[in-house]
């Protein structure tokens, strides 16, 4: 072969670099094209529309009073849940703010609804205590939580408190608790995981024209009460990863009231209120707070009246200027606004009174003491007359037949016809009679006891008013009976239901000084 | 008797012919070869969150390796939980022009999250350790305030100070989150073996969950990562370079300022410092807030 000589002299250069090119590379490098993510192409989903509400004008109901705590350590302001504050007072709800003034029971007194945002601080025995009588007696509790509030921060850290632990605490006795947890949904949600809507809702009241709801971290609470609302199914639980049945709202009857447990304060938030029909629920749940016809007993003693109030003197109580100091002590100690306490012979039966009377029946009296179910007359055993001994005393109560010792509830029934207090008439009507002052009655839950220095205390409830009766033996004791109450409540009486057994200590109604 | 055929000119190599025209050429041959970039793979470090003066430093090498003609890949040695959402998305950019000529392969040494992962992403191929932490992917970022007028400042617009209402923030942070979600899909492509919703709960892997999920393609050293490269730029017999080196940065970023929080024994950790959007990591963050 013959190899011309720039051929040779071409190959001799070619040769190192292609035995370097060889060398070093093993051929075409993998390369692949750049692809970067297109923002332009994400398309986010806007809020739920809001649906527009039209706060409705203050009704002509009684005024009901909405406490809300602001006494433990809540991570909340009123501020923020100002959208819930203006819907509570165009219902003709009154706020009223707890805060370091005063114990909760004597709070709850005037209070139709307890509302506890986002509590952070442990409630007291006796605060819990009075959150239980006061559901008890027909009050409507709201507990809201939150986790993005859920745990206090200081300076050097966590402290250790937990918003859950302590609404818990409060709810315990109403079977109601929150999970520790949040809810989320990655596939369905407002904007963010975290941020859920639901759509499936019980058709209690509260969630009346509710349809979309958007809750911005919420807890689930668990098993038992009744859902409101529950979650969609792709909503999880942070705690088990879990999508069963959760509700981040529940409710519960106990007694006469109802407990509310809400997981999350953001969407009554001004933030949030107004996505989907959030602003529709809180609407709903200040009618809730607002409307409740929790009716009054006895344990809300001075606090019985928010409105016009007649006192109406009966029998042989006559108008003087001792029995005005007590009443003016009365009034100050109930609360009631400054003009709403009259002296009337006439009691309206729309209006709520003071009845003052003595033990005598009377036409005016008969029905009130009726239905508190006092015996003026009892019948005594045959074996009475040995009053001396204790012992025989407490065998005869046993044994009476007008009043049994252990009564069953006197609660009363709206047994009095407004047209029998029309008619009354001051100082009493002539042919209204009282009969005498017995020296012993029977009263419930007490059985016979002597009306020497006892003064009785009733509330009657009617459809529409509420009557307190105020009785003792004499027009003086009355007024003394009176005094006692206004400085020291029910303290020296026995409470039976709506009927208190006091014992007029002697000289109180001795001005002071 | 003998024929004599006579030798042609152009066949006789003698050795002044051979050395003009054998000896000269390959000389000039082997000359010229020593003109043919021998192959290296740059080795990129991030050993730190990716902020401002991090994202620079990665930058520069990142643009030094593409316009070195030496550079015949780049791997990437990742232990980092992340970053600012730009500062990150700058990084990953540069890595996107890089791949188009060279390539790069990651290699996870303690921690690649969030934006960590964002950037790995945007590497051929993805190797870590059995113990490496892996994903993260999200984004966190605090809510604006809510907005307010103050006596003394005046602005000409009610988000003038506080950038964007309170909900608009959340629509970005969920932008930027699929943002991400694309950024991952796009660099795994079919490897990927997780759900959206999945994908997106932010969970950090270990690296063998990693592997099993399609989160990375192999478990393995920084040599098998530069194997893997080397493959993949079709070389051999190459040599190893550190990029910081070779992009002329000189000092290493040391106090990223403005970015960690000191905590009260003096310690840094990765919480940025300032407010903003981030594609970061932050264990125990809750503890911090």
């Amino acid at each position: 072969m013959k190899i011309s000589k720039p051929v040779a002299a071409l190959l001799s250069f070619i040769l190192p670099i292609v035995l370097t090119i060889v060398w070093f590379y093993s051929g075409i490098p993998k390369v692949n094209k750049s692809t970067v993510p297109d923002f332009s192409s994400i398309d986010l989903a806007q809020p739920p529309l809001s649906t527009l509400v039209v706060l409705p004008e203050s009704p002509k109901t009684s005024i009901t009073n909405v406490l809300i705590d602001m006494k433990h350590g809540n991570m909340v302001s009123l501020s923020e849940i100002d959208p819930l504050l203006r819907n509570i007072e165009s219902l003709g709800g009154v706020i009223d703010v707890y805060k370091e003034d005063g114990d909760l029971s004597t709070r709850l007194k005037t209070a139709s609804a307890f509302l506890s945002p986002v509590p952070m601080n442990s409630f007291t025995a006796e605060e819990m205590k009075a959150i239980l009588s006061f559901v008890e007696r027909g009050g409507r509790l709201v507990v809201v939580t939150d986790p993005t509030r859920n745990t206090l921060f200081s300076d050097s850290g966590n402290i250790g408190l937990s918003g859950v632990d302590t609404a818990n605490l409060v709810l315990e006795p109403f079977d109601l608790s929150f999970k520790d947890d949040y809810l989320y949904d990655m596939v369905e949600n407002e904007g963010n995981f975290r941020n859920i809507i639901m759509t499936n809702f019980s058709t209690n009241s509260l969630m009346k024209d509710v349809k979309v709801m958007v809750i911005y971290g919420g807890h689930s609470l668990n098993a038992s009460g009744i859902s409101l609302a529950t979650v969609n199914k792709g909503t999880i639980s942070s705690t088990d990863e879990q999508s069963t049945n959760l509700s981040p709202m529940k409710i519960t009857d106990f007694h006469k009231g109802q407990v509310v447990a809400i997981g999350d304060i953001s969407l009554m938030t001004g933030q949030y209120v107004q996505s989907a029909d959030n602003q529709v629920f809180v609407r709903n749940l200040a009618r809730f707070l607002t409307e409740s016809n929790r009716e009054k007993t006895l344990a809300e003693f001075p606090y019985l009246f928010k409105q016009d109030v007649v006192i109406q003197p009966t029998g042989k109580l006559k108008v003087d200027g001792e029995l005005i100091s007590a009443i003016s002590n009365l009034e100050n100690a109930m609360d009631v606004k400054v003009g709403s306490l009259t002296i009337s012979q006439v009691a309206d039966d729309k209006i709520d009174r003071i009845m003052l009377t003595t033990f005598e029946s009377s036409k005016v009296t008969k029905a009130i003491i009726e239905t508190l179910k006092i015996d003026l007359s009892p019948e005594l055993p045959l074996n009475e007359e040995n009053e001396e001994s204790e012992e025989s005393t407490s065998e005869a109560h046993e044994t009476k037949t007008a009043t049994p010792t252990v009564t069953p509830s006197p609660t009363p029934t709206p047994t009095v016809k407004p047209d029998e207090t029309r008619e009354t008439e001051f100082p009493f009507i002539e042919d209204d009679i009282p009969s005498e002052n017995p020296d012993e009655i029977s009263v419930p839950g007490l059985g016979i006891v002597k009306t020497d220095g006892l003064g009785v205390v009733g509330l009657v409830q009617e459809n529409d008013r509420s009557t307190l009766v105020i009785m003792a033996t004499t027009p003086e004791k009355i007024q003394e009976l009176i005094n006692q109450l206004s400085t020291e409540n029910l303290k020296n009486c026995l409470i039976h239901d709506n009927l208190a057994t006091c014992r007029i200590s002697a000289g109180s109604s001795e001005p002071e000084g | 008797m003998t024929d004599e055929h006579p030798v042609s000119k152009s066949t006789t190599w003698s050795f002044p012919t051979i050395a003009l025209w054998i000896i000269f050429p390959l000389v000039l041959g082997f000359i010229g070869s020593l003109f043919i970039p021998r192959p290296t793979i740059g080795l990129i470090y991030l050993n730190d969150a990716i902020f401002s003066s991090s994202a620079k430093d990665l930058i520069q090498q990142i643009s030094a390796a593409r316009n070195s003609n030496e550079i015949r890949a780049v791997v990437l040695v990742m232990n980092s939980p992340g970053g600012t959402v730009t500062d990150t998305e700058s990084v990953y950019r540069e890595i996107e022009n890089l791949r188009q000529s060279k390539p790069v392969v990651t290699v996870i040494e303690g921690i690649s999250a969030s934006g960590g992962y964002y950037l790995s992403c945007a590497s051929d191929y993805i190797f870590a350790k059995a113990s490496s932490e892996v994903g993260n992917i999200g984004v966190i970022g605090t809510q604006p305030e809510k907005p307010a007028v103050l006596e003394n400042i005046y602005s000409t617009g009610p988000y003038k100070m506080w950038g964007m209402p309170r909900d608009s923030f959340s629509r970005e942070l969920e932008m930027l989150k699929q943002g991400f979600l694309q950024a991952v899909k796009l660099g795994r492509g079919n490897r990927l073996k997780m759900a959206d919703e999945v994908l997106l709960r932010g969970e950090i892997y270990s690296g063998g969950d990693a592997l099993r999920l399609g989160l990375i393609d192999d478990l393995g050293s920084q040599s098998d990562a530069l194997k893997k490269a080397a493959e993949l730029a079709a070389i051999r017999n190459y040599s190893v370079k550190d990029m910081f080196e070779i992009a002329g940065l000189k000092v290493k970023t040391v106090e990223p300022m403005g970015f960690f929080l000191k905590d009260k024994s003096g310690v840094d950790s990765a919480y940025p410092a300032r407010a903003g959007n981030f594609m970061l990591y932050i264990p125990g963050l809750g503890d911090i807030q």
